[in-house]
C-alpha cells in the first residue's frame, strides 16, 4: 500500500472562480437582455453596447463559468479515479492562474472592441496564443496523471476528459489561424465560405467538446457518487463515448444550412446531426437510470435535484438540436430566437445545473462540513428552474412567431410583413419576459453563492486529502482483451479518439479548400477599398454581426425581402466572414445602395429617428471619433498575406484613395442636409455599408480606381 | 425510395454514404468491444467513482443526508 495526498487547493480555487465568473457572466447576459427591449440601458457607453456585451457574456459563461467548473470537476475527479495526485502542482497552478488571466484579458479586450468576430473565438491573437499554452499545460497535467496512475483501469469519465483535451486543442488551433495586423488586430487565414465552415466546425464542436464531453465525464463521476451506486450500464457508456465523439465532429455544417456552403457539406451536417440523437439519449438515459431505486435521495439531496434537471435538460437540448438541424425546420428557426432558447436550455439547464450540483457537493467536502442550508439550496433550485422556464419558453414563442412572420405572404404573393421592424415589435413583450426569467436564474445563483460562502465560512478547508492504494502492477499486455487492453493504454486510446474526431473535420474541410468548383468565383467581385476596409473593421469592432446577418438564403421569403441570394463567390475577400447567425435586425448583405448615405448617418446617430420603435443601440461616438488610419498599411499587408490581391505597394497610396473616397461621401451627406467631418469613423462605416452586396450588380468593375482597386459604388441619395 | 431520399439530399451520393459507412464501422466496433467485456471487470471499473478518500470524508454533504442515514 502506498499513501499519497490529493491537492484540494486547485479544486477550491477553480470552485470559487466558477462561482464568481458565473455571477459576472450571467449579469452581463441580463444587461444584454434588457438592452434588447430598452436600448438606452447601455447609457450610450460604447463599451457595454449590445454588440460588445454579447461576446463578453458568451465568453464569460462558456469559458469562465463553465470552463472553471469543468477544471474544478476534472481536478477533483481525475486524481481520485487514477488513485494518484495530479502530475504536477506547478502545471495545476499555471492552469488555474493562466486560465483566469485569460478571462480577465477577455473581459478587458472585448468591451474595447478587440475582436475577431468569430463566435466563441472572438479573442485576439495574443490571447489565442495564451489559451494554447495554458491548454497545453492542462493536457500535459492530464496525461501525466494518467501515466502515473495506480489504478489499472481508466474509468469512462477519463476518456471524456481525454477527448476534451485533444479535440479542443485541435479546434482552437485550426480556427485561430490568423495573420496579425498589430497587437490587437488580425485577419482570419480563411475567407468567406471556408472561414464559415472552419468557424462552425469549431463553434459546433466547442459546444460538443467544451460544453458536453467534459460535463458528461463529470456526470459519469459525480452522479454515481451522489447516488451511491454505480452507473446504470458501463457497456452503454462505452458505446456512448465512441459514438458521440465520432458523430459530433461531422455535425458543424448544420449551422450553415441554405447558405452558400456547398450542398453536400450541408447534407452531411444534417445527416450526422440527426444521428446524434442516438448516443446523446443513450448517455442521458444512462445517467437517469443510474438513479433507479435511489429516487428517494433526489427528494432529499438538493445536489441530486440539480443533477436530474441537468441530465434532463441535456436530453431536451440534444433532441432539439438534431430537430433544428433538419433543413426544413432550420429554414424557419435559423436567425431567430429559437436558437437562443436552444442554447440556453443547454447552458442554463445542462451546464448551469450540473455546475451548481458539483459545487453543492464539493464545497462541503472541501471544507469538511455540511451544507449551510438545505432549504436555501432548494430555494435556489426552484427559483433557477422557474427562471429557466421563463427564459426558454418566451424565446421559443418569439422565435417561432418571428420566423413565421418573416415567411408570411399575402394571397397576392407579397410579403405580409415587409417591414422587418414590425416582426421585432411583435416579440418585444417576450424579450421582457425573458429578462425576468434571466433575473430569476441570476437571483438563484446569488442565493447559491451566499449558501456556499456560509458553508465554507463554517467549515475548515482541507488543503490536501490523504488516500491509499496499492502500487500499480505494470501490464504485461497479455492479460486483457479488447477494450480493456485498449483502455489500459491511455495514449493509444487518446490517439484513436483523435483519429475518430479528426476524420469528420477533414472530410468536410479539405474538399472545400481543394476543390475549386466548391467556391465559384465571380469576376466583378473585388477587394474592399481602404476606406471600406476600415469601415468593415469598425463593423467588426462594434459587433454588428451579433444582430445582423450577411447571408441571404435562397428562399423566396428572403429574396423578396432582401434581394438576390448570397453567392459563395461574393465572399472570397471576406477575412473573416461576417455571415452572422442571428437576425435581431435585418440582413445587411444587399444593404449597399438601398438607402442614401445621409440615412445611414442619421440612423447610426439615433436609429429611432429613421425607424421608430427600433431596438438598435445609438452609435453617437462613431460621429465624433476620428478614424484611425495609421494602421492601414499593416492591415493591407496582412490581408495581402492571407491572399487578398492588393497590388504591390498599394499601401503607399491607400491613404490618398481613402481621403478621396471619404470626400465623396461627405459631399453625398451634404446633399442630404448632413454636415460631417471626412475623418470620422462614421464615414468609413457608411462606405462599407454602401459597398455591401453591390459587386455582383456590376457588369464590369467601376472605372474610378486607384492602382487597379476600384473605389466604392457611390450611391446618390 | 432510399435512393430518392439520398438524391434529394444533394451530393450525398459519395460523401454521405462513405461517412455513414465509417460511422457504422466505428459503432459496430464499439458495440462489439462493449459486449465482449467480462462482467467481473466491468463491475470492478464501475465502482471506481464510489471510492472515498481516507481522511475527513465521513462527514455527510448535507443535513438531510445525516438525518436519513
Amino acid at each position: 500500500m502506498e499513501t499519497f495526498r490529493y491537492d484540494n487547493r486547485v479544486v477550491r480555487n477553480f470552485a470559487w472562480a466558477t462561482l464568481i465568473w458565473g455571477l459576472v457572466g450571467m449579469s452581463a447576459g441580463l444587461l444584454a437582455a434588457v438592452q434588447l427591449f430598452f436600448p438606452d440601458a447601455n447609457l450610450d457607453f460604447q463599451y457595454i453596447t449590445f454588440g460588445r456585451l454579447r461576446p463578453l457574456h458568451t465568453n464569460a459563461v462558456i469559458f469562465a463559468f463553465i470552463g472553471n467548473g469543468m477544471f474544478m470537476g476534472i481536478y477533483y475527479s481525475l486524481p481520485r479515479l487514477c488513485k494518484a495526485p495530479m502530475f504536477s502542482r506547478l502545471l495545476s497552478q499555471i492552469n488555474f492562474w493562466g486560465w483566469n488571466a485569460i478571462i480577465v484579458a477577455a473581459a478587458v479586450t472585448l468591451p474595447l472592441g478587440f475582436t475577431t468576430s468569430k463566435e466563441y473565438a472572438e479573442l485576439e491573437w495574443p490571447i489565442d496564443i495564451a489559451i494554447t499554452l495554458v491548454w497545453v499545460a492542462f493536457t500535459i497535467n492530464l496525461f501525466g496523471t494518467i501515466i502515473k496512475r495506480r489504478e489499472k483501469h481508466l474509468y469512462v469519465a477519463i476518456w471524456f476528459y481525454i477527448a476534451t483535451a485533444l479535440t479542443v486543442a485541435l479546434l482552437h488551433i485550426v480556427n485561430s489561424m490568423e495573420v496579425p495586423a498589430g497587437w490587437f488586430k488580425s485577419y482570419s487565414l480563411y475567407a468567406g465560405v471556408q472561414d464559415a465552415l472552419v468557424q462552425w466546425w469549431y463553434g459546433h464542436n466547442a459546444v460538443a467538446f467544451f460544453l458536453t464531453t467534459p460535463y458528461l465525464g463529470l456526470m459519469y463521476y459525480f452522479l454515481p457518487k451522489a447516488a451511491g451506486r454505480p452507473v446504470f450500464s458501463y457497456r452503454l457508456s462505452i458505446i456512448h463515448f465512441w459514438a458521440l465523439i465520432f458523430i459530433y465532429i461531422w455535425a458543424g455544417p448544420h449551422h450553415l444550412l441554405y447558405t452558400a456552403l456547398p450542398d453536400w457539406a450541408q447534407s452531411l451536417g444534417m445527416v450526422f446531426s440527426v444521428m446524434l440523437i442516438a448516443p446523446s439519449w443513450g448517455g442521458m438515459l444512462n445517467g437517469l437510470l443510474t438513479l433507479r431505486g435511489a429516487w428517494d435521495k433526489v427528494r432529499q439531496e438538493p445536489m441530486l435535484k440539480f443533477m436530474v434537471v441537468a441530465v434532463t435538460a441535456y436530453g431536451m437540448a440534444t433532441l432539439e438540436g438534431p430537430t433544428l438541424a433538419i433543413k426544413s425546420v432550420n429554414s424557419l428557426s435559423h436567425y431567430t430566437d429559437w436558437t437562443i432558447a436552444h442554447v440556453h436550455t443547454g447552458a442554463l439547464g445542462w451546464n448551469g445545473f450540473l455546475t451548481f450540483s458539483m459545487l453543492y457537493w464539493l464545497i462541503p467536502k472541501l471544507y469538511r462540513t455540511s451544507l449551510y442550508s438545505v432549504k436555501l439550496a432548494n430555494y435556489h433550485f426552484w427559483i433557477a428552474l422557474t427562471g429557466m422556464m421563463f427564459y426558454v419558453v418566451p424565446m421559443y414563442w418569439g422565435g417561432i412567431t418571428q420566423g413565421l412572420m418573416w415567411k408570411q405572404f399575402t394571397p397576392d404573393g407579397f410579403l405580409q410583413y415587409p417591414n422587418f421592424l414590425e416582426t421585432v415589435l411583435q416579440i418585444i413583450p417576450l424579450y421582457r419576459i425573458r429578462a425576468i426569467g434571466g433575473s430569476l436564474y441570476l437571483l438563484g445563483a446569488f442565493i447559491g453563492a451566499f449558501n456556499l460562502c456560509r458553508t465554507a465560512h463554517a467549515g475548515s478547508f482541507e488543503p490536501e486529502s490523504e488516500a491509499q492504494a496499492p502500487a500499480r502492477v505494470k501490464h504485461s499486455g497479455v492479460d486483457g482483451k479488447g477494450h480493456r487492453w485498449l483502455e489500459a493504454r491511455g495514449l493509444l486510446l487518446a490517439g484513436l479518439a483523435l483519429v475518430a474526431v479528426a476524420i469528420g473535420g477533414l472530410v468536410e474541410i479539405i474538399p472545400t479548400f481543394l476543390i475549386k468548383e466548391n467556391v465559384p468565383t465571380i469576376s466583378s467581385v473585388k477587394p474592399y477599398t481602404p476606406l471600406e476596409l476600415l469601415g468593415r473593421d469598425l463593423y467588426i469592432r462594434e459587433g454588428c454581426v451579433g444582430c445582423h446577418s450577411q447571408m441571404i438564403r435562397p428562399l423566396r421569403s428572403e429574396t423578396e425581402r432582401y434581394g438576390e441570394y448570397s453567392k459563395a463567390g461574393e465572399f472570397v475577400y471576406d477575412h473573416p466572414f461576417l455571415w452572422g447567425s442571428k437576425r435581431t435586425g435585418p440582413d445587411l448583405h444587399r444593404i449597399g445602395g438601398k438607402y442614401p448615405d445621409a440615412w445611414h448617418y442619421n440612423h447610426m446617430e439615433n436609429p429611432r429617428s429613421t425607424s421608430p420603435g427600433s431596438i438598435m443601440p445609438r452609435y453617437p461616438w462613431l460621429l465624433t471619433q476620428k478614424l484611425e488610419t495609421n494602421c492601414l498599411p499593416a492591415r493591407i499587408k496582412a490581408l495581402r498575406t492571407v491572399g487578398v490581391p492588393y497590388p504591390e505597394n498599394f499601401e503607399l497610396t491607400a491613404g490618398k484613395d481613402l481621403v478621396k473616397q471619404a470626400k465623396g461621401i461627405v459631399q453625398n451627406l451634404e446633399s442630404g442636409m448632413v454636415k460631417a467631418q471626412p475623418d470620422t469613423e462614421i464615414i468609413a462605416l457608411i462606405a462599407y455599408l454602401q459597398r455591401l452586396g453591390t459587386d455582383i450588380k456590376l457588369s464590369k468593375p467601376v472605372t474610378a480606381s486607384v492602382d487597379g482597386v476600384p473605389s466604392t459604388v457611390v450611391v446618390n441619395p | 425510395m432510399f435512393q430518392n431520399i439520398l438524391h434529394d439530399l444533394g451530393g450525398a451520393a459519395l460523401y454521405g454514404i462513405v461517412s455513414i459507412c465509417l460511422f457504422f464501422l466505428v459503432f459496430t466496433v464499439a458495440m462489439v468491444w462493449a459486449m465482449t467485456r467480462r462482467s467481473t471487470v466491468l463491475r470492478e471499473i464501475e465502482q471506481l467513482p464510489l471510492a472515498e478518500d481516507l481522511s475527513s470524508f465521513s462527514i455527510p454533504t448535507s443535513v438531510h443526508h445525516e438525518r436519513i442515514s
